[in-house]
């Protein structure tokens, strides 16, 4: 459950600031699949950082499952993202020297998880992704849908509220974009909460809601 | 906090950018390798210096002088204050206290035989003069109490007086006359060597070889005319009597010197420690420039992990966006400092400590490497790593997960 109201983000750049933000209200219900979209520079990079608290707001309330959160520290903000959150980026962002397997069970060691436990939670992640036989390859000997399946397990590897997926489907062809897609899809059907950040309307028209941004504002 | 993720972390990251931890490894080990050859030269010659005061009985030694020495005022009197009869009371008094007693007289003087004639040092001392220097008769015999006695003219010679005047033969037995009176050679001295090193082929003790010695009282009755000794030197038996040895002694010379204080006393101990304070000022001269050499590898540290932090930054964000605490990169980047420190300063304490010993084998110095120099190296490089890694890693540690995502 999020909710958010009267959300504004300001960047000081110098002399000059940009309201990346003006005035943002928005509730996403738990297990609802949204997509936000809009131009670039809409605002919809700034509001998923806010959302996915990577960010905090400038000003307003932003409420995740009860706990307020837009006024926590850094470490507090790390520890919100472990324990709630699920990133898939567009450019996947694994890390280079670590197998597939340590890479979905990283957010599993910052959460402070006993090895073995761990081991067996990502590697159900990864048969649920269809990558079990990838395990212990590196990142770089995958391809770009394989990746992005990766990514897609460490995700969800410690059971979020929210995945949050920013242009999941940026960089790939697309038959591996399909699948991504139908992954996504499944993800909710399992009753998770998928937002996808896209200005691909095809992406956006599998959401339930669609929510588009303009200047800083939530327009529809 | 993922304390052990963040150790392997860092260490992996220094496996995998060879290169880059080959430099700042290097930088740390050069470091530590110039301040352990100057700690290890430091250490060395203070044991040296200890160990040669500890042979010629240097701690035991307490030198008497009469009191302001060269400073003599205008119509003071200026004789010198010991006789031969207060050196015999010291030696009855105190004589379980005491291992030896010497003083000397030297003149100048020809010394010569029907075939060949040198100018020589010639100095009258007593039977225990060897003790102090290390300096004893190898053939025939030292002079003895029998000869101060009897004044005996006999003299024992250096080994390079008994060359010049006797080259090869005996010279046991013989005689040599100095001032034109005969003297009995009844001693050879060892030779006495030492070089400064490798490339010298001067003696500095060759001025030892060429002294000739006769018994005091000799001097005093057949050449001078004179009675007094202008100096004196005690060996005590123990070390740590030496303080309440220099106290009875300024006793019984104040009761023979007819209540007056004209005498005082050097003890070697002090002079050593004045010395060691005199050599200090090198000593951290070449410290310090170890020590530069060692925060500049620490500079080497701090330079690359600030340069490698930029090329690390999508990394260190995806790693916070997944929950890692700004802790946790805080600690990555400082065990990589670290580690490095501590692999360079190992590999920089078996560098100098060759490095010392072939210095002190060139330099005809010595070194010792004692467990504290090669703590302190180790600590101090340690130390470098952490100073110098902090504020890389609180940069690492304060990236936002945003810009770090947002960097291309």
């Amino acid at each position: 459950m999020i909710e958010i109201s009267g959300v504004t983000k300001r960047y000081e750049m110098g002399a000059a600031s940009v309201d990346a933000l003006r005035g943002v209200d928005l509730v996403i219900a738990k297990g609802e699949a949204v997509a936000i979209t809009g131009p670039s520079g809409s605002g919809k990079s700034t509001l998923m950082h806010i959302i996915g608290c990577l960010d905090s707001p400038t000003a307003g309330r932003y409420v995740l499952d009860g706990e307020d959160v837009a006024g926590l520290s850094a470490r507090a903000l790390a520890d919100v993202r472990n324990r709630k959150i699920g990133f898939v980026f567009q450019a996947f962002h694994l890390l280079p020297r670590s197998s597939v397997l340590r890479n979905v069970e990283l957010p599993l060691v910052y959460a402070g998880m006993p090895r073995a436990a761990r081991k067996a939670k990502a590697e159900s992640l990864l048969a649920r992704v269809g990558l079990s036989d990838r395990a212990q390859h590196k990142p770089s000997e995958l391809s770009g849908g394989q990746r992005q399946r990766v990514a897609i397990a460490r995700a969800l590897v410690n059971d979020p509220s929210i995945v949050l997926a920013d242009e999941p489907t940026g960089n790939l062809d697309s038959v591996s974009a399909s699948e991504i897609l139908a992954l996504l899809d499944q993800i909710h059907a399992a009753g998770n909460t998928v937002i996808t950040v896209t200005h691909d309307p095809t992406v956006a028209s599998r959401a339930q809601r669609t929510i588009r941004m303009l200047d800083g504002r939530v327009v529809v | 906090m993922a304390l052990r993720l963040a150790i392997g972390d860092g260490i992996e990251e220094l496996r995998a950018n060879r290169l880059r931890t080959a430099l700042q490894f290097s930088g740390v080990a050069l470091g530590v390798a110039s301040v352990i050859t100057a700690l290890a030269l430091m250490a060395g010659e203070r044991a040296h210096d200890l160990d040669t005061l500890e042979k010629r009985g240097g701690a035991r030694r307490l030198d008497v002088r009469p009191k302001n020495a060269g400073w003599t005022a205008l119509g003071e009197d200026t004789k010198a204050p010991f006789t031969l009869e207060d050196l015999a009371a010291i030696r009855r008094d105190l004589s379980d206290r005491i291992e030896a007693i010497n003083a000397a007289e030297v003149i100048f003087d020809r010394v010569e035989t029907e075939r060949h004639s040198r100018d020589r040092n010639v100095s009258g001392v007593l039977p225990e003069y060897p003790v102090f220097n290390d300096f004893y008769a190898e053939e025939g015999r030292f002079l003895t109490w029998a000869d101060m006695d009897q004044a005996s003219r006999v003299c024992v010679l250096g080994w390079t007086c008994k060359s010049e005047l006797f080259g090869a033969g005996d010279a046991i037995g013989r005689s040599v006359r100095i001032k034109g009176e005969p003297y009995q050679v009844v001693g050879v001295m060892q030779r006495k060597e030492l070089h400064w090193n490798k490339f010298d082929n001067s003696n500095a003790l060759e001025w030892m070889n060429r002294l000739t010695l006769v018994p005091l009282s000799t001097v005093h009755k057949r050449v001078t005319g004179k009675s007094e000794i202008a100096t004196f030197q005690v060996m005590a038996k123990q070390a740590d009597d030496v303080p309440k040895l220099q106290e009875a002694l300024r006793v019984l010379l104040w009761r023979r010197h007819h209540r007056k204080e004209d005498f005082m006393f050097v003890a070697r101990q002090r002079q050593f420690e004045k010395n060691q304070q005199a050599k200090m000022a090198y000593n951290l001269v070449f410290f310090g420039v170890g020590a530069i050499s060692l925060i500049v590898g620490g500079m080497v540290i701090m330079n690359i992990l600030l340069a490698s932090l930029s090329s690390r930054i999508r990394e260190i964000g995806v790693k916070k966006a997944i929950g890692a605490k700004p802790l946790d990169l805080f600690v990555q980047f400082l065990v990589e400092a670290v580690g490095v420190a501590f692999a360079g300063s190992v590999a920089g304490c078996l560098v100098g400590g060759s490095l010392s010993s072939i210095v002190a084998d060139f330099a005809n110095l010595h070194s010792a490497l004692p467990f504290w120099v090669v703590f302190t190296s180790v600590f101090s490089a340690v130390f470098v790593g952490l100073a110098f890694g902090i504020y890389p890693a609180i940069k690492a540690a304060r990236v936002t997960p945003v810009e770090a995502l947002r960097y291309e």
